[in-house]
């Protein structure tokens, strides 16, 4: 008769299936899963230290740096941050633009976050698929700003530089061309039975452990806890931006909002070209001395700076508080707990979308 | 026996209960507790692992919002030493909710033995 045995199973710090290191700590009991502990530290930057002392003009290129998959959230965040502490204004057009950048990089992040786990759940023809529609979002990102990741596109007042109409044109056929094939990937997704097997009922997180972790993005929403930061904003709601919840709470439902969103962020960009109208990109002003909260919603929840500049206009303070850390928090507390399968606390934990950068700032 | 990865991480906990958030939750924490900030850092670091720390800030948040509609685990921290931080297992504080409810003890009282039992 074989034996049961306890084992202390390490995953990581580098491992195939994630995209950056850390390292999950699983006690099991034979194939079960009895609790997960996630265990960072192996790429620190401590970028908010080295903000500190540092004029504000730094700072918007140091926050970029906090993540390469969603730099143009850490860009968006701390420029309208410098933006409320000065009262400085943005034209409608500048704005416009900034909202198409941040649901282009939204699908990108989304898509690779998707990708990421279908490659971990082993149907790795549709995590090709997706990760080459990905590049359909990151040439329009590029056609936009001039560069894939960091590209300091969203500065005080407004943006670096204009759309131009035949840029504009070749985004709209982007847009398209993303929408036409996610029909096809998604229907793949929701019909497979393989990927049901591996996705429906598992990593289900509850509804008190998630009102506990203070958990958001999609992860939340997948939940049912209508938590987006672009709830606040009414351009957004002008664009066609609304709720989208699910309430599954498992793998199936994280990754399906997902899918939802980039139907949405597609439609959003659409809107957001038919509404440009001409105008100045960019308005001027000076920068003043204070401080402020100001949240904006990345593609993986509420991304929070608490920053301080001086009369010099250097920061003084500054306090960064990531989506991941709640999401990689729960997934390792609620949502790997208990798996039936050592198999599933990979696909859980991605399908929480961690990103390890920006939980270590 | 060395493992590769089996490190302490003591050092690494302290570096994140130095952030802003946590470092703010940690003194929270010692002022209703009655103790020091470095003994309730010392309790954080022994009982909690690092995702638990870094994610402090939006634990102690919904502990608040518990904690605003029970006066009895409000006085007690309950839902800050459950909900929050997870040093107090849910058994042991609905333990120390019936003494307080039955008022076997001082509410003070009742905080000294959950200090003795979290330390």
């Amino acid at each position: 008769m074989k034996k049961v045995v306890d084992v202390s199973l390490p995953i990581g710090p580098i491992h195939p299936c994630f995209k950056e290191p850390c390292r999950i700590k699983c006690e099991t009991s034979g194939e079960r899963v009895l609790t997960t502990e996630v265990e960072l530290g192996y790429v620190k930057k401590g970028i908010e230290k080295i903000m500190i002392g540092r004029p504000w003009q730094e700072t918007i290129f140091l926050a970029e740096r906090v993540c390469g998959i969603c730099s143009v959230v850490h860009n968006t965040v701390i420029v309208e941050a410098l933006e409320e502490i000065s009262g400085i204004t943005v034209s409608r057009r500048a704005k416009i633009l900034r909202i198409i950048l941040n649901e282009l990089d939204r699908i990108q992040s989304h898509l690779l976050a998707n990708y990421s786990y279908c490659y971990t759940i082993e149907h790795e023809t549709l995590a090709m698929y997706l990760l080459n529609l990905r590049e359909t979002a990151m040439d329009s990102i590029e056609m936009m700003t001039g560069t894939r990741v960091m590209s300091a596109y969203i500065v005080p007042g407004g943006v670096r530089e204009d759309l131009s109409d035949e840029n504009a044109a070749k985004i709209l056929e982007a847009t398209y061309t993303l929408e036409t094939e996610l029909k096809r990937y998604v229907k793949m997704f929701e019909t497979g039975p393989m990927i049901a097997l591996r996705s429906k009922g598992i990593g289900v997180l509850s509804a008190e452990d998630a009102l506990a972790s203070g958990v958001v993005g999609p992860t939340a929403r997948a939940n049912g806890l209508p938590r987006d930061a672009r709830e606040a904003d009414p351009l957004y709601h002008e664009l066609g931006w609304h709720m989208i919840l699910r309430t599954e709470s498992d793998n199936f439902a994280r990754i399906m909002l997902r899918f939802q969103e980039l139907f949405q962020s597609v439609n959003i960009i659409r809107n957001g070209l038919a509404a440009l109208e001409p105008g100045k990109i960019r308005n001027g002003g000076e920068m003043k001395a204070g401080r402020v909260k100001h949240t904006v919603e990345a593609p993986r929840g509420d991304l929070t700076y608490d920053i301080e500049i001086d009369s010099a206009g250097q920061v003084v303070f500054v306090s960064i508080q990531t989506p991941s850390i709640p999401n990689i928090e729960v997934a390792s507390h609620a949502m790997m707990k208990n798996l039936a399968s050592v198999a599933d606390v990979t696909s859980t934990f991605i399908s929480a979308d961690p990103c390890i950068a920006c939980a270590e700032r | 026996m060395n493992f590769i990865y089996e490190k302490n991480l003591e050092p690494m906990k302290l570096n994140t209960l130095n952030g802003v958030r946590q470092n703010e939750v940690a003194s929270l924490l010692a002022k209703r507790l009655g103790i020091s900030r470095q003994m309730m850092r010392k309790i954080l670091i022994a009982k909690c692992d690092q995702m638990t720390l870094e994610n402090l800030g939006p634990r102690y948040d919904a502990a608040e919002l518990i904690a605003a509609d029970d006066e009895i685990g409000a006085a007690l921290s309950l839902p800050h030493l459950t909900t929050a931080t997870g040093i107090l297992s849910n058994e042991s504080a609905a333990h120390y909710r019936e003494m307080a409810e039955e008022k076997h003890a001082f509410i003070s009282d009742i905080i000294k033995a959950i200090l003795e039992e979290i330390s």
